[in-house]
């Protein structure tokens, strides 16, 4: 048995001419999608090659130093020397005072040297918890504060932001992040994204990602 | 290897192109409008080329598409201050009145109407579908039901 709704909704059809559109449909050239994810890749690679790069040149500048052409170094130890010295009512050149005392300079140097990377990491450390301090908002309906966050996020699978939509209604309240050019669909992969979202705002009860174009929920983390 | 993808297509064709069409319609009450829309979702099909796990799925996905499709249409004439035109052949004056009353409700309880009244889910399974609350559309079923009795009744 049947609705009128359902007798009627049978009497609509796809028209001939429609059909044969249809039919003759041809797959999208990858024109516009392929140069940029050839230019993500290539990005990609460039930043590891350059940062191997860099690692291996931090790795061989304390050789360069100890070998007694890195002058740089010798005078950074000597200016940490010179208040001590300036006491005592002596001032030496970097050159002639780093002559008899130049291996403890160097192992000085070297053990500056070894901090420095872990100095750096805590710095950008700490520069990323303010970031958050920063982000952070108590209330989903901040739309601003929303979408800060939804572009801080670092997704994964080269999607990226496009747009959000707030659930704002009844509790549990929910964001939805809207995200294009990617392909994956690997749900491990957001929940890094999902929780840092659902630490960051304070009444946010579930939160989603989803493909814009296709409308398809990529991955999906209540708190 | 390409006659294989078209006949891969044609046979999703087949399956869907109605199904496709019908939810534009309701959508959008508007022949032309449907027609575009019936293309884009199968354009976007072929852009894509989601590997599907059964044909529940395949129609879950091309629903979707279908439906963000119609919603950002009629986003883009809210904007524009475009009126929605209906469009669609009513054979008689009873299912007429009806059908226009169906269409001057929301595009979202048309939809949840469609959904349910003709391609057979359920509220839940809508709710998955539209990213709404199923009290949400059972409340948007019940209103449609009260206004559209004629065309909700079952034929004897």
């Amino acid at each position: 048995m049947r609705t009128k709704y359902e007798d009627w909704m049978d009497r609509q059809h796809v028209s001939p001419s429609l059909h044969d559109k249809l039919m003759n449909l041809e797959q999208p050239t990858k024109g516009r999608g392929v140069p940029l994810r050839s230019l993500g890749a290539l990005a990609a690679v460039l930043a590891v090659v350059v940062g191997l790069w860099w690692f291996r040149l931090n790795r061989q500048f304390p050789d360069v130093r100890s070998a007694g052409a890195g002058a740089a170094l010798s005078e950074e130890a000597a200016v940490m020397e010179a208040p001590a010295q300036a006491e005592n009512g002596s001032v030496t050149t970097a050159g002639t005072a780093a002559a008899p005392e130049s291996s403890a300079y160097d192992e000085a140097a070297e053990d500056l040297e070894v901090e420095k990377p872990a100095q750096e990491a805590a710095v950008e450390e700490a520069a990323a918890e303010d970031d958050s301090e920063e982000l952070r908002i108590d209330y989903v309906g901040n739309a601003p504060g929303v979408v800060r966050i939804a572009l801080a996020l670092d997704y994964p699978d080269g999607w990226v932001y496009d747009h959000v939509e707030l659930q704002t209604d009844t509790p549990p309240y929910g964001l939805d992040i809207y995200l294009s050019g990617g392909t994956a669909q690997d749900e491990d992969a957001f929940t890094v994204c999902a929780e840092r979202c659902l630490s960051l705002i304070g009444n946010l009860g579930v939160v989603r990602f989803i493909d814009a174009e296709t409308g398809t929920v990529l991955a999906q983390q209540s708190k | 290897m390409s006659g294989k993808k078209d006949s891969d297509f044609e046979a999703l064709l087949l399956r869907q192109e109605n199904r496709i069409y019908r939810t534009a319609l309701a959508m959008l009450g508007n022949v032309q409008d449907a027609e575009d829309q019936t293309q884009e979702t199968f354009l976007k099909y072929l852009e894509k080329r989601p590997v599907f796990q059964n044909t529940a799925h395949e129609t879950a996905w091309m629903l979707t598409v279908t439906r963000n499709g119609c919603i950002s249409r009629l986003r883009l004439k809210e904007r524009q201050n475009l009126p929605l035109e209906v469009d669609i052949p009513t054979p008689g004056p009873e299912e007429r009145e009806e059908i226009e009353e169906l269409f001057r409700l929301p595009a979202e309880d048309r939809e949840v109407i469609h959904l349910h009244y003709y391609e057979g889910y359920s509220t839940e399974e809508i709710a998955k579908l539209t990213g709404s609350k199923p009290a949400t559309v059972r409340s948007r079923l019940s209103r449609a039901r009260g206004k559209l009795r004629v065309l909700m009744e079952v034929d004897s």
